[in-house]
């Protein structure tokens, strides 16, 4: 995302009210200023760091639901590499929950490709686990090609090569947070989801009778989106102000 | 003769099988290598056991064994097709002189085999035990006391197929044309190779 952490916390900020700027052009300059820090706040319901982790809490959705959707394009800005695992193994591996960097994975595994080759990272195809296994034990040497398969079934990979790693998405919440706070990096999703996250933020950002509607009406957007990118899509639409908006809060 | 190896020849059945009519994403010989792997040795052996039938073709699958010998017996090599073996010729190690051993079918005539031919050896195979014992030209039968060494025996077989995939082995290239026909045919459980057979039969007729 070429927008960085502040921008979308600035849009989340002005919609409840939270920048300091009395007047317009004050309040201008504060929505522009970067990095944000609390100095910019004079909300005493949603302080700086309460927009840092709405947006990053949000954007973990995103992630999970983007994750979670075999072959959804935005998985390549998550993506990530396990450790490498060992194969040939009759009792298999089990999976791991964390990336080579030690990230936590997240989501649907993706390919799987052994390192053991001249040619590095050969992917490796999925069969059903009987046969996986018929390769693995290879009783009296029968098989003698070079096989590069794998079976996964409930938390354990079995695979037909020495050692593989597998493609991940990771969400490390702890270091989102460190970004977010410090504006530096970007929200690892395409631009097009700026709004989404900005609007599944303002979902978070109520407290009692405190932008309720305002919180129902942006929510219902962004579970909506939730709901899209889970299946399968890459552009969301537009938000759509319901017929009876939330202006009168705030 | 054609240098090729087993990765080949799977490879080449798997290109025919898979492209038979629908679409490539949709056929369920993606991913067939292991299937094939399994039949490889079976197509090979088959498409041998077809060209027997034919004398014309038996000089495609007429392969050289090497056999070493301990007291006149040795292991048949499991790639020759054994109701052939009445047919096999022998010859010194570098096939450059052929030992003259005539087909002895029952086990018990061939023991009581004595040297009343001098230019004539006999040869026995037991199937069952997977030996083939000798008596040279001129020799009696000597269970303790026999011919030791190497000989070549020339017979209908399969080529010894190579322990990797990489490995080159040699066959013709008709039989080995027929095999990955033969190969591709089961992969698409054609059974029993029909296409092979039609043609072997069309020729016979």
């Amino acid at each position: 995302m070429a927008l960085g952490w502040h921008n979308i916390i600035a849009r989340t900020a002005l919609r409840v009210n939270a920048l300091t700027g009395a007047q317009s052009a004050a309040l201008n300059t504060t929505f522009n200023t970067r990095p944000l820090t609390q100095t910019q706040f004079k909300s005493a319901v949603f302080p700086f760091l309460a927009h840092v982790h709405a947006v990053v809490g949000v954007a973990g959705m995103l992630a999970e639901a983007i994750a979670s959707t075999a072959e959804h394009p935005g998985r390549a800005r998550l993506h990530a590499v396990t450790a490498e695992l060992t194969g040939n193994q009759v009792d298999g591996v089990v999976l791991p929950t964390v990336s080579a960097d030690n990230d936590p994975i997240i989501g649907l595994f993706g390919a799987v490709r052994e390192t053991i080759e001249t040619v590095p990272k050969r992917p490796l195809t999925r069969e059903p686990l009987q046969r996986v296994l018929t390769l693995i034990v290879n009783s009296n040497s029968f098989y003698k090609q070079t096989y590069y398969k794998y079976a996964m079934r409930g938390e354990r990979i079995w695979f037909t090569r020495p050692t593989a790693v597998i493609d991940c998405c990771v969400w490390n919440e702890t270091t989102r947070l460190s970004e977010a706070t410090s504006n530096t990096g970007a929200p690892p999703f395409a631009d097009s989801l700026a709004d989404a996250l900005m609007y599944g933020a303002l979902k978070m950002l109520m407290r009692d009778d405190e932008f309720l509607q305002q919180s129902q009406a942006f929510g219902a957007y962004f579970d909506s989106v939730i709901a899209l990118l889970r299946g399968g899509q890459v552009a969301v639409p537009a938000f759509v102000e319901p017929a009876q908006p939330a202006r009168a809060e705030g | 003769m054609a240098t090729t190896t087993t990765a080949e020849v799977i490879m080449r059945a798997l290109a025919m099988a898979q492209g038979v009519g629908m679409d490539g994403h949709d056929s369920p010989l993606l991913d067939a290598e292991q299937t094939a792997e399994t039949l490889l040795e079976h197509a090979f052996r088959h498409v041998a056991g077809e060209y027997a039938k034919d004398p014309r073709k038996h000089s495609s699958v007429m392969q050289s064994y090497t056999i070493t010998f301990t007291n006149g017996a040795g292991t048949l090599p499991g790639q020759t097709l054994s109701e052939h073996v009445t047919h096999a010729s022998f010859y010194n190690s570098d096939e450059s002189a052929v030992v003259l051993l005539s087909y002895c079918p029952f086990w018990f005539d061939f023991v009581r085999r004595k040297s009343t031919r001098q230019l004539l050896g006999h040869y026995a195979v037991d199937v069952g035990s997977g030996q083939v014992a000798i008596i040279l030209p001129g020799a009696d039968y000597d269970a303790s006391g026999g011919f030791a060494g190497d000989l070549v025996m020339r017979t209908i077989g399969i080529p010894v197929l190579p322990p990797g995939p990489a490995t080159t082995f040699t066959a013709d290239d008709c039989y080995l044309d027929d095999v990955v026909i033969a190969l591709a045919a089961a992969l698409r459980s054609e059974a029993p190779w029909a296409a092979l057979q039609r043609d072997t039969e069309a020729e016979g007729a």
